[in-house]
């Protein structure tokens, strides 16, 4: 009943979408990723492990656009690895617009030099198994991560989520426009500045933005993971 | 990916020390980093395993275990105390005075990057050793009692007195001072002193009268021993301590007793003293208070040189310090990296293996490890080991030999076999190069760790030099090429150039050629004594050597030690050499004397 699975799935708790997604799917990257469970909501978020997640992309619809570039590094608790930094191009699908060429400055022989798109999501996915994703705005990060899934492999992306950009928005409501930009939101942490739109340099900036944004919000005790994750 | 991590990469290009790095280098450092970040008034460093932290974005403060502000760092200071042991600044606890953002270097990949760039060590172990050193004239404030006079007993009572009720058995007795690590317990019945067992009593009284140690301690202490009050003048207790041939005296106030006081708290009070100095080492605890013992060797020196002392009672000093320094520091590495997987000697040689240390020597040392040795296997612990250790001297002013001789190049690493064959090729099959690594080595001392790995290589020495003149003629052609300090009309020749120019080195010009002599008539003979005087007068009167000549030559000797160490102590600390002005007409009239002297003497029957 693959049709009514793919119906009822999205309203089922994650564990169990994982489990019925894992029984289902023929071997393959998304499924050993699916076999491995994510930290527990209730842990302590110092405790937990995570994945920082920037994608470059032609655009902002999943189902049109492409992904050009993936940049990742890992968070054991606390402490970013810079060991498991990756940068990856991604050769896409089609010529590329001027737009996305000017904003990401990689040009069609840059993207011509990258990999296929399996090939890195394959580390990924083996990266980010038994781990939280932490994205900057990560509606554009699942949802392009969850149609290459989708393409690839043939199931969905299940994954905990922190938003740097929701736990923002949650801590001051009431904000400038422009304010809660990466750059901005960093500066008001007191991180250095990095240069921007570079996928690898934009999860490292995402990455360290959690970490003060997670240290802000226990300043009064433990903080369980489960209050940070996108619900 | 070239731009991969280019910020972070940048950003360690304008680090100190990190900034001499090639790009490639600091590309792969960036690539080890990790990442913290610091809320205001957290805890620095952060818990978990050792790292150096750079400061990236904010600002941290350290406090000594005291509380004072021991220092700040700012963007781009780096901290990397957790990294050197013994460091005093282990011992200090900070926290972070705004939002901090650290990167972390994890001790492996800095001992890597230190492996990779010696020199970037070297600077650390300078930066360390002029901090401490800093750190030391800033408590210099803090004057130290020099003489007894205005001491009182109870200033120097150190720790809790360690006492035991009179029933407890000898043996209990004696586990508690092991236990406590003290030669005296003090035996109290509510609170009240009743007597004193010292290391003596148990031996005089038990051991030898044959008593069971079962009998309760009473049997066998002293009953109401001889006390003073705290307000007792600290003259008065030596006075005591001497009268009844004593070394423990209580302090008690009003039948409470305070505490003990030793012979050698009596001595430590006296302020620098050879002893004290041995003591402190022998205590040490951190790399700190090593240096800060090491630090007052300078002033005992030129106390005991203007004393009197001759140069060579000095040259043992420093030697016999040196090879304290070198045990303790063997300890703490063995301490910190766990037992070694197989027996191991540390052997010093050079000035250190003749016990002619001076105060600038650098540091000659090897290894020698069980033929269990497997580079691939243990390589890297003793590695650690011997790295660590090198580094503690160096810190303690012996510095890094230039040339790496030294046990923490894997060259001077060798197992027991392997050195019989290099010093049996030495011997036998010897050129002029052999031969100069043979005049340095063969002076070797065993310093620490298992004797049977050296005897063997002391026997080698002794049976086999003297049968192989080969070698011998080989160490006079080497000795020879070093030309007699003496121009026409038996002028002096003179430093040409640099900061020595117009003087006259008397290390290399004076001695050096009476320490090759010595050797080579030490090896010819079978004698396997490494102190040149000790050479030269076992060698007297042999095939070689006639009585005349070698009473000659350690009268050379002796001068020329003298002149050194009376120009040392006063032109300390200017010069690190011992030179002579070119003005010292007295002096330079001696020494030409002296080289006339060395050069009868050379070694006539040894023949290339």
């Amino acid at each position: 009943m693959p049709d009514l699975l793919r119906l009822i799935t999205p309203l089922l708790p994650p564990a169990t979408r994982r489990r019925l997604w894992h029984a289902r799917l023929p071997d393959s990257p998304l499924k050993a990723f699916l076999a491995v469970p994510p930290p527990q909501p209730r842990s302590d978020w110092r405790q937990a492990r995570y994945l920082a997640l920037d994608l470059e992309t032609t655009g902002s619809n999943p189902a049109r656009d492409d992904i050009l570039s993936f940049g990742w590094v890992c968070l054991e608790g606390e402490t970013i690895h810079l060991a498991t930094a990756q940068h990856r191009l991604v050769r896409p699908r089609r010529a590329l617009t001027a737009a996305s060429v000017t904003v990401h400055r990689i040009t069609d022989d840059r993207a011509a030099q990258g990999e296929p798109l399996e090939a890195v999501l394959r580390d990924l996915l083996a990266a980010l198994a038994g781990r939280v994703l932490i994205a900057h705005y990560a509606q554009t990060e699942t949802g392009f991560v969850d149609a290459a899934c989708r393409a690839c492999y043939g199931g969905p992306c299940i994954t905990p989520v922190i938003d740097t950009l929701a736990l923002a928005r949650r801590s001051a409501p009431a904000h400038a426009p422009g304010s809660l930009r990466l750059g901005a939101l960093r500066a008001r942490h007191h991180l250095p500045r990095y240069p921007l739109h570079h996928a690898l340099s934009d999860a490292l900036a995402a990455a360290e933005l959690f970490l003060a944004q997670a240290e802000s919000l226990s300043q009064d005790g433990a903080l369980c993971l489960g209050r940070l994750l996108v619900r | 990916m070239h731009d991969e991590l280019a910020e972070i990469r940048d950003f360690l290009a304008e680090v100190p020390p990190f900034h001499q790095l090639p790009d490639t280098a600091l590309a792969t450092l960036s690539r080890a980093l990790v990442i913290r970040y610091l809320r205001r008034g957290s805890v620095f460093p952060p818990a978990g395993a050792a790292h150096l932290w750079i400061v990236r974005q904010g600002a941290l403060e350290l406090r000594h275990p005291d509380g004072s502000l021991a220092q700040r760092l700012a963007e781009a200071d780096s901290f990397d105390a957790a990294c050197l042991p013994g460091s005093e600044a282990a011992s200090w606890r900070g926290h972070a005075c705004e939002d901090t953002l650290l990167y972390g270097l994890p001790q492996k990949a800095l001992e890597a990057l230190w492996h990779a760039y010696p020199e970037l060590r070297a600077q650390m172990l300078e930066k360390l050793g002029e901090r401490l050193r800093r750190a030391r004239r800033e408590h210099e404030g803090a004057p130290r009692g020099r003489d007894l006079s205005g001491l009182q007993l109870g200033q120097l009572i150190g720790r809790a007195p360690v006492t035991a009720a009179p029933q407890l058995s000898i043996r209990a007795a004696a586990a508690r001072m092991t236990e406590a690590r003290v030669s005296a317990l003090l035996l109290v019945e509510d609170t009240r002193l009743v007597g004193i067992v010292t290391d003596r009593d148990l031996r005089s009284r038990c051991l030898a009268a044959g008593l069971p140690d079962s009998q309760p301690i009473s049997a066998i202490m002293t009953a109401t021993p001889r006390h003073l009050p705290p307000e007792a003048p600290a003259f008065e207790a030596l006075s005591a301590m001497t009268r009844h041939g004593i070394h423990h005296i209580p302090v008690v106030r009003d039948g409470e007793l305070l505490g003990l006081v030793s012979s050698t708290d009596l001595l430590r009070a006296q302020g620098v003293s050879l002893v004290d100095l041995a003591d402190r080492l022998r205590r040490a605890n951190s790399l700190e208070e090593l240096l800060q013992a090491m630090g007052e060797l300078p002033e005992l020196w030129l106390t005991l040189a203007r004393r009197g002392d001759g140069a060579t009672a000095l040259g043992r000093l420093v030697a016999s310090l040196a090879d304290l320094l070198t045990q303790r520091l063997l300890a703490w590495a063995e301490e910190r990296l766990g037992p070694a997987p197989l027996a191991y000697a540390w052997i010093a040689y050079g000035s250190h293996g003749r016990q002619e240390l001076t105060l600038f020597s650098d540091q000659d040392n090897a290894l020698v490890l069980a033929d269990a040795y497997d580079p691939a296997q243990h390589g890297e612990y003793f590695h650690a080991l011997a790295a660590s250790v090198c580094d503690g001297l160096a810190a303690c002013g012996f510095s890094l030999c230039p040339g790496e001789m030294m046990a923490c190049n894997p060259r001077w690493r060798l197992s027991l076999s392997q050195w019989r064959h290099a010093f049996t090729d030495w011997i036998r099959a010897t050129d002029a190069q052999k031969a100069r690594l043979a005049s340095n080595l063969f002076d070797f001392r065993h310093i620490a760790g298992d004797p049977s790995l050296t005897t063997p290589l002391t026997q080698l020495i002794a049976t086999e030099a003297p049968r192989h003149e080969t070698l011998l003629a080989h160490m006079v052609g080497n000795a020879a090429t070093r030309p007699a300090p003496l121009g026409l009309f038996r002028q002096f020749v003179l430093v040409r150039s640099g900061e020595h120019q117009g003087q006259l080195d008397l290390k290399f010009h004076g001695l050096m050629p009476i320490h090759e002599l010595a050797r080579i008539h030490a090896l010819a003979c079978g004698c396997s004594a490494t102190g040149t005087p000790e050479r030269l007068r076992t060698a007297a009167g042999s095939r070689y050597l006639s009585a005349e000549g070698a009473a000659d030559l350690l009268a050379a000797y002796d001068f020329l030690q003298a002149l050194r160490l009376a120009q040392s102590a006063n032109a300390w600390p200017r010069a690190r050499r011992s030179t002579i002005s070119s003005h010292r007409t007295a002096s330079r009239r001696s020494i030409a004397s002296v080289c006339a002297m060395c050069s009868a003497s050379s070694p006539r029957s040894s023949k290339p």
